[in-house]
């Protein structure tokens, strides 16, 4: 399975529908060896287990358009080849590979930069791949995704950022050293809001351990029927029992990233 | 009977309650704030990026707007033998951001728009001024002034009477308007075609009893000795006060008559005037 990141693409017909599709949402639909995602202005791709991803973009999508998406098709064709990820970012802390993943729009990006920024090299942003056994951190993104007025909170000059996309007014930006891989040693999870104060507490149970992973996989809705409930099982299970899995609860929102960072810190001498 | 039955509404205008009672009278039992029916909004980021499958802080929002419809395609796909339920604050426009084909229904529910500027200024934190302004302005949406993507993709309201007016005369699928006052008034024949459309067979008594465990009391109580997710966190509290009339006592009279200058013959049409 070839795991390099961000996948290889090649511009090339795409069919608008799949016919006997075996799971679908509302972008992504797949069948047993093909997966197509349509983004609306942005264009169609069409990935398989091995090869380039087709794209076929819209008349006025841009290259950076077509490479913001290229992460959807790709998670979706390393389902193919049986490899599942997860929706977070991960950093290197102090040689222990952390996966902090949270609801959509949930900081987990504003967290990362703020490790980032205390010298936590950044291995994803978005695409959390976690393979092997014990299971290995790998990196993907080497870029943080970050809105201006979070960037203006950690101090960083929007203008050294890379542009996502032109409609957007989010930027990327290269922030840290760059690690390579690392053994995943924990998985935070970021909630939405809550009463009470900040808190970080371990989830026990390898069950719901399992639970909270399966709840943050990327094309959650394919994964079963693409990978298949045991093998899904196996690797929620492997993730889940090498990996601690810690929860944020409380408003985190009333809290600064690199506070938030420094509690993350905490956890990890 | 699948689908989706839409709980539509105004901000403010006594969805929270409306889920309680269909979560009461769908369970028999008391009523969870953390699972109430038709819990996430139809615009929350989360559910949006389960159903579509992919992250929708990388798109705009015109393109999240064309997406939507397809969300509640796979949505209603796994409703079974009763409708999905789902609460929702958009208006219905020209182009929905709902998929008309997945609708089964919509319950929506109306309230004097003064009591809902009360309650939305209270709970949005912001001056009466601020929510009447609201109330008015054409073509709202929610968020206003975004810094960057929130919990919630953007919401089209419109005035408080394009929201009512779009979702009430609509013709695409059934609708029940249920009155907040009436349902204050005298719950049971008011809550119960909403019941029905939900694909729940109750005898009266039972959906009494549904009515009694959804009481705008109990919820304030739990909310008081839980917490509840859905408030605000400048909010002092979710439930505050849950009556019909209570902008007499709160809502300066200038404002009170701006509202009606503004939605005067939609709030004659409903009883308001």
């Amino acid at each position: 399975m070839d795991l390099a990141w961000p996948p290889a693409w090649r511009l090339a017909p795409v069919p608008e529908r799949l016919p006997d599709p075996v799971a679908s949402t509302g972008v992504v639909t797949a069948t047993a060896d093909r997966v197509l995602c349509r983004i609306p202005s942005v264009g169609r791709f069409m990935a398989r287990a091995r090869g380039p991803i087709d794209v076929r973009p819209e008349r006025r999508a841009t290259d950076a358009d077509v490479r913001c998406f290229l992460g959807v098709a790709g998670t979706a064709r390393w389902l193919l080849g049986g490899v599942p990820t997860l929706r977070g970012a991960a950093v290197a802390l102090n040689g222990a590979g952390v996966v902090i993943c949270g609801p959509a729009a949930g900081g987990t990006s504003a967290l990362t930069a703020a490790l980032a920024l205390r010298g936590h090299g950044v291995l994803a942003d978005r695409v959390a791949l976690v393979t092997g056994d014990p299971p290995l951190l790998r990196r993907t993104d080497d870029e943080v995704q970050l809105w201006p007025d979070m960037a203006d909170a950690l101090d960083i000059p929007s203008t050294v950022g890379r542009v996502v996309r032109p409609a957007l007014a989010k930027r990327a930006y290269r922030l840290g050293p760059e690690p390579s891989a690392v053994p995943l040693r924990a998985v935070v999870l970021l909630p939405g809001t809550e009463p009470g104060p900040v808190r970080l507490t371990t989830v026990d149970g390898a069950e719901e351990r399992s639970a909270e992973l399966h709840g943050r996989e990327w094309h959650r809705r394919l994964v079963a029927p693409l990978l298949g409930k045991p093998a899904r099982h196996t690797w929620a299970a492997s993730v889940a029992g090498a990996a601690r899995v810690l929860r944020f609860s409380g408003r985190l929102h009333d809290l600064h990233p690199t506070a938030l960072a420094a509690k993350v810190e905490e956890a990890f001498p | 009977m699948t689908g989706i039955l839409w709980l539509a509404s105004y901000p403010k205008s006594g969805n929270t309650w409306l889920r309680a009672v269909l979560t009461a009278a769908r369970s028999g039992a008391d009523v969870d704030l953390d699972a109430l029916a038709g819990a996430a909004v139809a615009a929350s980021r989360d559910v949006l990026e389960d159903l579509l499958g992919v992250p929708t802080t990388d798109l705009t929002s015109a393109e999240i707007d064309r997406l939507r419809p397809g969300a509640d395609d796979v949505a209603a796909a796994a409703a079974r033998s009763e409708p999905l339920l789902r609460k929702i604050h958009d208006a219905f426009g020209a182009e929905p951001v709902i998929s008309v084909a997945a609708a089964h229904a919509a319950v929506y529910l109306v309230r004097d728009p003064r009591d809902v500027a009360v309650s939305m200024a209270h709970h949005s934190g912001v001056s009466f001024e601020e929510a009447v302004r609201r109330l008015c302005v054409p073509h709202a949406t929610a968020p206003l002034h975004p810094a960057r993507p929130g919990k919630q993709v953007r919401q089209y309201f419109g005035t408080w009477s394009e929201h009512v007016l779009g979702w009430v005369d609509q013709r695409r699928f059934p609708v029940y308007v249920l009155r907040y006052e009436d349902a204050l008034a005298d719950p049971v024949p008011a809550f119960a075609p909403a019941v029905r459309l939900a694909g729940f067979d109750l005898t009266d008594e039972a959906l009494a009893a549904a009515v009694r465990r959804a009481d705008f009391a109990v919820l304030a109580d739990l909310e008081s000795r839980s917490g509840f997710r859905e408030r605000p966190p400048h909010a002092e509290r979710f439930f505050r006060r849950g009556r019909a009339g209570g902008w007499r006592d709160e809502l300066p009279a200038a404002l009170a008559e701006r509202i009606v200058d503004r939605h005067g013959e939609v709030m004659t049409r409903f009883g308001y005037l």
